[in-house]
């Protein structure tokens, strides 16, 4: 079972990575539409870093929530991926990002409603059911709520209950959502169903007016979102950790530096409990 | 289906937002905020379509390319969910939309093809390769070549010239594109018409290079001597260069 601090695999920095002796991450991440039906040079790399580190995959493009049909002949792609990959854990943005059928590559927020709810938790059970493999659903980060009648925690909540999927917890698009629509970010992520929590992912983003976050994975992670990240842990069964580094991407070092310091609060938040737990036994 | 269609329509607007960029009041939504969504998507689509067609960008003028990605993005459903596929569909668009017209830039359509062309031959499925023989007679034997290739034909010289030089240059060209089986880099090769079809036998044909080369002399009214001592130095090069990868092992062709 894959455990510790992972990093994102980017074309970018993807010979880095593969080069890399020491300090290396535990696992990597990639998004399977970034890869699939690709040979030649950047297979070659795949196939390479998939050699030398556990994977965990993060797709872009299921787009959980569309008010569409799901698209099986790319759920079947997807399927024959993983079959060659192998990823731990396939997790996915409750979000869409395809609507009438058009793809439109980035994430729009489903309206938090009671109705979405059932439907995006019936696709969620049918992807599940088609690939044979649970999945893990992401907060998403939102600029504004669209028509909602819930709040998000609630519509989350929800899904993670009636569709069976695990929840992959974004410490920072919390933190981000917390900021742009003023509510508490401790009291969020408490209403949420943290034994469903199977991973996490954790990132910088940049503030663009004084009330605004936008979520750009381009920037290191601030301390506020590591105090967070810290908080969180503590109330959750250890579960891998993801950096996620998108844009603006710096030296190795400071990416490796990153990773240590979110693997020493793992270290000490989870070391402490397993002392604790084997102290109680 | 369990969404409710007023659910749906609502989807439906804001995503109709993000390709148009249109004004939209959607329920519940904070208007001051939705522009982001427009900012990020459209970003997407722009910096993915500037990456893949670089030639082009610098081709046009900002404004002309600005339309087309405009025009693009609010009219054409993009259909694929990779987003590495998804610049063909911009040059099926712009050649279906007649661009190339508008601007009165007849080369535009070979131009983006010749952009995306180098995309798809450096990305995509590895083939399959038959077992083939390093030594043979390159007369004789039946040549293996690396299977991620095209054999394009041009109106204007896209490969070798740019921008309104290329409307001066009208005229037939051959290029061999292909991807090398070591590197995975991509190689372009210019051909005179009489080696096109040479390679065109080779390739569609599986005819050995005397055969080829025979054919495009009878085709080319070339004196065939003349022809294959000028035909050797170039399958030596196609060998030198990576296109031919060796020899059939089977047996050779009469």
């Amino acid at each position: 079972m894959i455990s510790g601090v992972g990093l994102g695999f980017r074309r970018d920095i993807a010979k880095q990575i593969i080069a890399l002796e020491e300090n290396k991450p535990k696992f990597i991440e990639f998004a399977p539409e970034n890869w699939m039906q690709m040979g030649g040079y950047w297979r070659k790399k795949l196939n390479e870093a998939a050699e030398k580190y556990p994977i965990m995959c993060h797709g872009l493009s299921l787009s959980i929530g569309s008010p569409e049909d799901l698209d099986f002949e790319f759920l079947k792609e997807l399927k024959k991926f993983f079959d060659e990959f192998k990823p731990e854990v396939y997790s996915e943005h409750l979000s869409y990002s395809k609507c009438d059928n058009a793809h439109l590559y980035d994430l729009l927020p489903i309206p938090f409603r009671q109705d979405a709810i059932d439907h995006v938790s019936e696709r969620i059970r049918i992807v599940q059911d088609f690939l044979e493999r649970p999945i893990a659903i992401e907060n998403v980060s939102y600029y504004t709520a669209v028509a909602a009648e819930m709040d998000e925690a609630t519509f989350i909540s929800e899904i993670v209950e009636k569709s069976g999927c695990n929840l992959l917890l974004d410490v920072n698009n919390v933190y981000v959502n917390a900021f742009n629509h003023n509510y508490n970010a401790k009291e969020f992520i408490e209403e949420l169903p943290l034994d469903r929590v199977k991973y996490i992912h954790m990132a910088g983003h940049e503030q663009v007016s004084p009330d605004t976050i936008i979520d750009t994975h381009g920037q290191p992670i601030i301390d506020p979102v590591f105090d967070l990240f810290e908080w969180t842990i503590k109330r959750i069964a250890p579960v891998p950790i993801l950096l996620e580094r998108d844009f603006n991407i710096p030296q190795m070092k400071e990416l490796q530096a990153e990773i240590a310091r979110l693997q020493s609060i793992v270290d000490k938040v989870w070391a402490d409990e397993y002392v604790t737990e084997k102290r109680n036994t | 289906m369990l969404l409710k269609k007023e659910t749906h329509n609502i989807q439906s607007k804001l995503a109709e937002y993000c390709k148009t960029g249109l004004d939209v009041t959607i329920e519940g939504a904070k208007q001051d905020r939705l522009h982001h969504y427009r900012r990020l998507t459209y970003n997407i689509i722009k910096g993915s379509l500037a990456t893949a067609y670089p030639i082009a960008v610098k081709t046009l003028s900002p404004e002309e390319w600005t339309k087309m990605v405009d025009d693009y993005y609010a009219n054409h459903k993009m259909q694929t969910p990779l987003v590495w596929k998804m610049p063909f569909e911009f040059y099926e668009y712009c050649v279906e939309q007649k661009y190339s017209e508008k601007y009165n830039r007849p080369y535009l359509d070979e131009l983006l093809y010749l952009e995306w062309i180098e995309i798809e031959l450096h990305t995509m499925e590895d083939m399959a390769i038959p077992i083939y023989k390093e030594e043979g007679d390159i007369l004789h034997d039946k040549l293996i070549v690396t299977p991620e290739h095209e054999l394009l034909a041009f109106e204007y010289p896209v490969h070798k010239f740019k921008g309104d030089e290329l409307i001066n240059n009208k005229g037939n060209y051959f290029v061999l594109i292909f991807r090398k089986h070591d590197s995975g880099a991509v190689r372009f090769i210019n051909l005179s018409a009489f080696f096109a079809l040479t390679l065109q036998s080779i390739i569609d044909e599986q005819t050995n290079f005397e055969t080829a080369v025979k054919k495009s002399s009878e085709a080319f009214g070339i004196d065939y001597n003349q022809a294959v001592q000028h035909g050797l130095a170039f399958a030596n090069d196609l060998v030198a260069q990576g296109f031919v990868l060796g020899f059939d092992i089977i047996d050779k062709q009469i």
